[in-house]
C-alpha cells in the first residue's frame, strides 16, 4: 500500500493552510468580518457619513431657511418637520444631516491634516536620525507639553474664526500623536533582520521605503487615523458648543448645541438630536477602529 | 525638563505678540493717541520683544506673574489661586472616583471576561470613552435637573450639591478610560506563564490574584495616571461653561481670546509645568513598583 | 545503572487512565489528548516524546489540573495519584496537591516567575503556602533548595530579581522552586528548549541526580530522542493526542514496533551511522487536530496502513515484556 492512496484526511490543515494564497489583507478582512460589533459600528458610521455627504440632495430644506410661523415646533407634530424646528423656525432635520457634513468634514480633513503633517516628519525623524531626530524629538515634546485643547485653542486663537482655521487648528495640533508613531514604526523595521539585509545589499533608500517601510506601517497608521477622527470631532462639537469654532449659521452639532442650552428646559429636543448624533457617530468611528486593529494584529487564534 | 519650559514660554510669548489685535484694540476701544501711549508705557508695550520677554521671566521666577488685563483688581497669581481651587477639587474629586471604580470595574470584568458582567461593562466604558464630556453634561442635565428635579443645574458656592453634577459628568468618560484600561491589563497578565506557574505551585485563583496579577496589572495604569491627574487637574472647559463654575478653563479660553496675555502665559506655563513634573514623578512611580527599569540597582550582573 | 530506588512491584504512583482533553474552539474540536493511559511508578523516570502538537505537554497540565479552561476541558478518564483520583478533588483539595505532592517545571523558566519579585520571595511563597513553617526555617529551606541544585552564593541569589538571572540559572532556580516542598511527582515540561546545549546537558543531568537522591517518580516531557535516551526508564511516544508505544528505554531504542517510533529512528542521525546515508523523514504532515476522525491518526503516513486502519482507532496491545504499541499491524 502507498502512502499516497488516502492522502489525507478530510482536513489535512496544516498543509492546506501552507497552500492557500493568503495575504494581509483577506486574513484581516476575513476577521473583521467574524467581528459582529465592528461590523455594526462600520455600517452605522458609513450610514451616518453617506446621509452626511447626501445632505444637499436628501435634506428637506436649506438649513439655514426660517419659517417664521412655525418656530419651536416640536418633533413628530408637523409633518413638515419631522424632526421639528428651532428658535427660528428652521428644520432641525435639514440642520443635522447639514451640521453631520461639517463635522465630518472636520473630523476627517483634520485627521488628514495630522496625517499630511505628522507621517512625513515622523519618518524623516526616523531614517534619518541624528540632528534632524533630535530637533523633531524636541518639538513633540513641546507640544506634548500642553493638552491637546489647550494648543488647539492657541491655535484658533492666532488664525482666527472660519471653518478652514478651525480644520487647520484642530488638525494642525495633533500631528504628535501620527508622527511618534511613524517614528516609533521606522526604528523598529529599521532594526529587523530582514531590512538589514536588504540594506547590506545595497537596497536604496527609495527602495527600503516603498517595500518594506510602507507596508509595514500602514496598518497602526490607518487604526491610528480612525481612531484619531472622533477626536477631532470631539474638538470641533466642543470649540463650536462654546462658540469658539464654527459660525452661524453654519450648523454643525456642537454649535447647535451651544445655541440651544439655555432652552433645554423647554425644548429639551434641542439638546438631545445633536447631542446623540455626536454621541453615535464617535462611536461609530471608535468601534470601527477598534474592529479594524483587532482583525489586523495577526493573533494565534487558528 | 527646564529647556522645555523655556522653549514654550519663548513660543507662547512670540505668537501673542505677533498676532495682530492687542489687549487694547484700537478698533474695539478707540482711546486718543496720548491714552494709548500712556497704556503703551504702563504695560511696557513700548519696549522692544525681548526686553518685555526677560522682564516677564524674571518676574515670573520670583513669583511675579503679572496683572491679568482682564480683571486688574487682583493679581495673576491671585486669580489662579481662586480659580484653580475650584478647578481643582472637582478635577480631584472626579480622579478619585475615576480610579477607585474603574480599577474595580476593569479587574472585574476582566476577572470574569466573557460573561454578563464583563459584557455590560464593557459596553458602559465604550459608552464613556466615546462620548464627549459636555455631551455626558447635557444629557444628565437633561435627565437629573429638568426632568427629575433632583440637582441644582449649575453655579458654584452655594451648596456641595452643585458640585454633584460637574463631578458626575466629568467622571463618567475618566471612569470608563481608567476601567477599560484596567481590564486589558489584566485580562493580559492573567495570560502570562508566571501566572500559569504560580497556580502550578499550588496557589488558588484568588492568592494569585492577590498577589501577582494586581501588581502586574497595575503598571500601565500608573502610566495613564499622571497625564489623567495633569489634564484633570486643570479642569474641563466644557464642563466649567456648561455648569458655571469658576475655575481655570473658562479663564484660558477668554484669555485667549481676549489676548490677555499675562494669563496666557501663566497659564500655558502651568500647563506644560503640570505635566513635566507629572511624568518625571510617574517615572520614579515606575522604578518604585518594576524593578526591572531600576537602573544598576542591585548590582549583580547576569551570572552563569 | 543504578535503577535501585524503582519500585516496580509496588501500586503506581500515577496511573492514567484512558485520559481525554478536549478543546472546544469556533472551528471545531481539538482533540489534544485523546485516550492516553499509562503507569508510573516510583523512583521512576519517565520520557514523553512526541513532535510539537503531539499532546505531550496537554497531557502534563491535564495531570495538574491547569488545562486551559474557557476552551479547554478534561472530558474523560481518571488520574489516579497514590490511589486517589484526581479529577474528583475538588479545587481547593487540588490546590493543596499541586507544589507539593506534585510539581511542574516549566520551559521558559524566564517568564515563568513574576518579575516584580525577588526569585527566593517566589520560592518562600510556596513553602509558605503549603508548609508551616516559620520565617527562619522557611528561610533556611529555600537557601537549601536553591543549593542543591547547585546555584552558587544562594543567599545573595535569592535576594536578586528573575531578569538577574541567566538563562541556566534561572532554570535551576525553577527547579528548586518546584521541589522546595518535596513533591513525589515531578513533571518537567521541555525544561531545556530555551537553552543551549551545554547547559541542557548540565539540567538534565541535574534533574537526573536529583530524581536518584530523593527516589521522586519523574516525568520529562520532550522533542529530543537524545535526552531520553540518557535520563528516561521507560518512553512513552505519543502522536497527534494519542499514545502509540511504551517501552523501557533500552527496548525502546533497540526494537522499536510501532511504525511512528520506527519513522523517529530512522529520522534521526546516528553518531555510529554511515555518512552517506540519507536520513529518512516521514512522509507527510502531522493532521490538524480539528474533528479527527475515528480511525488511527497515523495512517495517513503509515507504510504499513491497511483498511481496518482508517475505520478503527487501535487501543494498546502488549508485544513484549512491558512493551505495549497500539497498532493493528504486526511489524
Amino acid at each position: 500500500m502507498t502512502v499516497g492512496s488516502r492522502a489525507s484526511f478530510g482536513r489535512l490543515g496544516a498543509q492546506r493552510r501552507a497552500q492557500r494564497r493568503s495575504s494581509m489583507w483577506l486574513d484581516a478582512f476575513r476577521r473583521l468580518r467574524k467581528n459582529k460589533l465592528a461590523l455594526a459600528a462600520t455600517g452605522l458610521t458609513l450610514g451616518l457619513v453617506l446621509v452626511a455627504v447626501l445632505a444637499p440632495i436628501i435634506a428637506p430644506y436649506p438649513y439655514d431657511q426660517p419659517h417664521f410661523g412655525s418656530s419651536w415646533v416640536f418633533p413628530f407634530r408637523d409633518s413638515r418637520f419631522i424632526l421639528g424646528t428651532d428658535s427660528l423656525g428652521r428644520d432641525m432635520l435639514s440642520r443635522l444631516m447639514y451640521g453631520g457634513q461639517v463635522s465630518l468634514l472636520v473630523g476627517v480633513g483634520a485627521e488628514l491634516i495630522s496625517l499630511v503633517v505628522g507621517v512625513p516628519l515622523g519618518a524623516l525623524a526616523g531614517l534619518r536620525g541624528g540632528t534632524t531626530d533630535y530637533v523633531i524629538c524636541r518639538l513633540i515634546d513641546i507640544f506634548s507639553a500642553l493638552p491637546y485643547i489647550v494648543v488647539v485653542i492657541l491655535m484658533l486663537a492666532l488664525l482666527g474664526p472660519g471653518l478652514g482655521n478651525i480644520f487647520i487648528a484642530i488638525g494642525l495640533a495633533a500631528w504628535v500623536g501620527p508622527c511618534r508613531l511613524i517614528r516609533g514604526q521606522v526604528l523598529s523595521v529599521k532594526e529587523t533582520p530582514y531590512v538589514r539585509a536588504a540594506i547590506s545589499m545595497g537596497a536604496s533608500q527609495r527602495q527600503l521605503i516603498l517595500r518594506h517601510l510602507i507596508p509595514n506601517s500602514i496598518s497602526p497608521v490607518i487604526v491610528a487615523a480612525a481612531l484619531g477622527i472622533p477626536t477631532k470631532i470631539f474638538a470641533e462639537a466642543g470649540l463650536s458648543f462654546l462658540g469658539l469654532g464654527v459660525r452661524p449659521p453654519t450648523p454643525s452639532w456642537g454649535l447647535m448645541l451651544g445655541e440651544s442650552f439655555q432652552f433645554a428646559r423647554g425644548y429639551y429636543y434641542m439638546v438631545l438630536f445633536p447631542a446623540v448624533l455626536v454621541a453615535l457617530t464617535m462611536l461609530g468611528f471608535t468601534l470601527m477602529g477598534d474592529g479594524l486593529r483587532d482583525s489586523l494584529d495577526p493573533r494565534m487564534e487558528d | 525638563m527646564v529647556g522645555v519650559l523655556l522653549a514654550i514660554s519663548v513660543l507662547t510669548f512670540l505668537i501673542m505678540h505677533s498676532i495682530p489685535g492687542g489687549p487694547f484694540d484700537p478698533l474695539k476701544m478707540p482711546v486718543s493717541a496720548t491714552t494709548q501711549k500712556n497704556l503703551d508705557a504702563k504695560y511696557g508695550f513700548d519696549r522692544p520683544l525681548y526686553e518685555q520677554y526677560v522682564r516677564y521671566m524674571w518676574a515670573a521666577v520670583r513669583g511675579d506673574l503679572g496683572v491679568p488685563f482682564q480683571s486688574p483688581g487682583e493679581t495673576v497669581v491671585g486669580l489662579l489661586g481662586r480659580t484653580w481651587k475650584v478647578s481643582a477639587i472637582i478635577g480631584g474629586i472626579s480622579l478619585l472616583i475615576a480610579y477607585s471604580v474603574g480599577m474595580f470595574l476593569g479587574f472585574v470584568s476582566a476577572v470574569r471576561q466573557n460573561t454578563w458582567v464583563d459584557h455590560v461593562a464593557t459596553s458602559f466604558a465604550v459608552l464613556g470613552v466615546v462620548t464627549p464630556s459636555f455631551v455626558v453634561a447635557l444629557l444628565l442635565i437633561l435627565v437629573l435637573s429638568l426632568g427629575l428635579q433632583l440637582v441644582p443645574t449649575g453655579g458654584w458656592g452655594d451648596s456641595w450639591q452643585q458640585a454633584i453634577m460637574p463631578v458626575l459628568a466629568f467622571s463618567f468618560g475618566l471612569i470608563a478610560i481608567v476601567a477599560r484600561f484596567t481590564r486589558s491589563s489584566v485580562i493580559e497578565v492573567l495570560r502570562s506563564d508566571f501566572v500559569r506557574a504560580a497556580r502550578a505551585k499550588g496557589l488558588s485563583q484568588r492568592a494569585v490574584l492577590r498577589r501577582h496579577v494586581l501588581r502586574n496589572a497595575l503598571t500601565p495604569v500608573v502610566t495613564i495616571a499622571g497625564p489623567m491627574f495633569a489634564g484633570v487637574i486643570t479642569g474641563s472647559f466644557f464642563i466649567e461653561s456648561i455648569f458655571r463654575i469658576p475655575g481655570i478653563g473658562q479663564y484660558f479660553t477668554t484669555s485667549a481670546f481676549q489676548r490677555d496675555y499675562p494669563m496666557i502665559m501663566a497659564l500655558t506655563l502651568l500647563y506644560a509645568a503640570l505635566i513635566t513634573v507629572v511624568y518625571f514623578i510617574t517615572d520614579l512611580v515606575y522604578a518604585w513598583i518594576d524593578p526591572r527599569v531600576r537602573v544598576g540597582a542591585s548590582g549583580t550582573a547576569r551570572s552563569q | 545503572m543504578a535503577h535501585a530506588l524503582r519500585d516496580r512491584r509496588g501500586p503506581p504512583l500515577l496511573d492514567l487512565i484512558d485520559l481525554k482533553t478536549y478543546f472546544f474552539t469556533r472551528d471545531g474540536v481539538v482533540r489534544a489528548v485523546d485516550g492516553v493511559s499509562f503507569q508510573m511508578h516510583h523512583g521512576e523516570t519517565l520520557g514523553i516524546v512526541g513532535e510539537s502538537g503531539s499532546g505531550k505537554t496537554m497531557t502534563a497540565l491535564s495531570i495538574m489540573r491547569l488545562v486551559p479552561a474557557p476552551p479547554g476541558r478534561i472530558v474523560g478518564g481518571r488520574i489516579m495519584f497514590q490511589g486517589n483520583d484526581l479529577l474528583q478533588l475538588r479545587e481547593a483539595q487540588m490546590c493543596h496537591v499541586r507544589g507539593r505532592d506534585i510539581a511542574l517545571v516549566f520551559q521558559d523558566p524566564m517568564t515563568a516567575f513574576d518579575p516584580l519579585y525577588r526569585i527566593g520571595e517566589q520560592i518562600e511563597e510556596a513553602i509558605e503556602w503549603h508548609l508551616r513553617l516559620d520565617r527562619k526555617a522557611r528561610r533556611a529551606r529555600c537557601i537549601a533548595a536553591l543549593e542543591r541544585v547547585g546555584i552558587p552564593a544562594a543567599p545573595e541569589r535569592a535576594r536578586a530579581y528573575p531578569h538577574e538571572f541567566s538563562g541556566g540559572m534561572i532554570q535551576r532556580a525553577m527547579i528548586a522552586m518546584a521541589l522546595a516542598c518535596e513533591p513525589k511527582l515531578l513533571i518537567a515540561d521541555e525544561p531545556t528548549t530555551a537553552l543551549d546545549v551545554t547547559m541542557e546537558a548540565q539540567i538534565v543531568d541535574l534533574l537526573r541526580d536529583l530524581q536518584r537522591d530523593t527516589g521522586m517518580g519523574l516525568i520529562y516531557v520532550t522533542h529530543n530522542m537524545g535526552v531520553v535516551a540518557r535520563i528516561a526508564h521507560r518512553v512513552a511516544v505519543m502522536y497527534a493526542g494519542t499514545l502509540v508505544e511504551t517501552a523501557p528505554t533500552k527496548t525502546l531504542f533497540g526494537t522499536p514496533k510501532h511504525p511512528y517510533t520506527l519513522g523517529l529512528m530512522r529520522s534521526v542521525p546516528r553518531v555510529d551511522g554511515d555518512l552517506s546515508e540519507r536520513l529518512q523523514a516521514i512522509e507527510g504532515l502531522p493532521p490538524d487536530l480539528i474533528d479527527m476522525p475515528d480511525a488511527c491518526p497515523f495512517a495517513p503516513r503509515c507504510p504499513f496502513v491497511m483498511a481496518r486502519c482508517w475505520d478503527e482507532r487501535p487501543q494498546l496491545r502488549m508485544v513484549g515484556e512491558d512493551h505495549h504499541i497500539a497498532c493493528f499491524a504486526d511489524v
